[in-house]
């Protein structure tokens, strides 16, 4: 077994000054990268996890948000169709 | 598998800084060969920046400085030599890939509990990651 050097071993229990001193990057990214740096692997994410919570892409944020808007647009139109048979029914 | 003329090894040879948004395309499409991997419970155990080949769409390696600025492009995995079935026996060694992306739990003894194999894919995807957001190689384990 090598020795392990300062800096490997820092990285290893969850030390990573340089990366929170980068300034080009979200504080989203650089937090993604920690938890995969997790020394414990329970608490690192699976490659699922983070493509369906933190690496969608901002196409992927939109579709979902239209399709949850379409979907309270359906919910809408069911109601008022209803309201309507409702109503239909009530004025014969 | 396509015609992959470079990989982010080379890549980073040009001195391109890594935008956020290029780190994120690595990140996602990483992430959907290694799920793929993980899915029928097989594990790399030697991701780096070295295992990722660009997939090019035009077979041209005559625009090999332009590659980051192309929308057409993809990140693939290669380099499968070190991957196996993701189930360790108590008291083996895994720990033959790149020590400098290697997961800690691959250096300890966990002969009561065995580590989930496929963390430490995403251990090493973090360091790879971590070296193209700091524009320094990881620490060697030797130094």
């Amino acid at each position: 077994m090598p020795k392990n050097g300062p800096e490997w071993r820092a990285i290893r229990s969850g030390h990573l000054p340089r990366l929170e001193n980068l300034r080009d990057y979200s504080n989203s990214l650089k937090s993604i990268i920690k938890m995969m740096l997790s020394p414990n692997p329970d608490q690192r994410p699976s490659a699922q996890d983070l493509l369906e919570n933190s690496l969608q892409s901002e196409l992927e944020l939109e579709l979902r948000w239209e399709k949850a808007q379409n979907l309270q647009l359906k919910k809408k139109i069911k109601e008022y169709e209803q309201k309507l048979r409702i109503h239909r029914k009530n004025s014969f | 598998m396509e015609y992959c003329p470079s990989n982010l090894r080379n890549i980073e040879g040009l001195h391109i800084k890594f935008s956020e948004s290029m780190i994120r395309q690595v990140l996602r499409d990483v992430c959907m060969g290694l799920k793929q991997l993980h899915k029928q419970k097989i594990v790399h155990l030697d991701i780096k920046p070295g295992s990722y080949f660009r997939l090019f769409r035009c077979i041209n390696s005559q625009c090999l400085e332009n590659i980051l600025y192309s929308r057409t492009h993809k990140y693939k995995i290669a380099d499968l030599g070190l991957s196996r079935i993701a189930e360790r026996q108590a008291g083996e060694d895994i720990n033959e890939g790149d020590s400098r992306y290697l997961a800690p739990e691959l250096l300890s003894d966990y002969s009561e509990n065995l580590p989930d194999l496929t963390k430490a894919d995403i251990f090493s995807l973090g360091v790879t990651i971590y070296e193209l957001m700091t524009g320094m190689p990881p620490p060697s384990s030797l130094a």
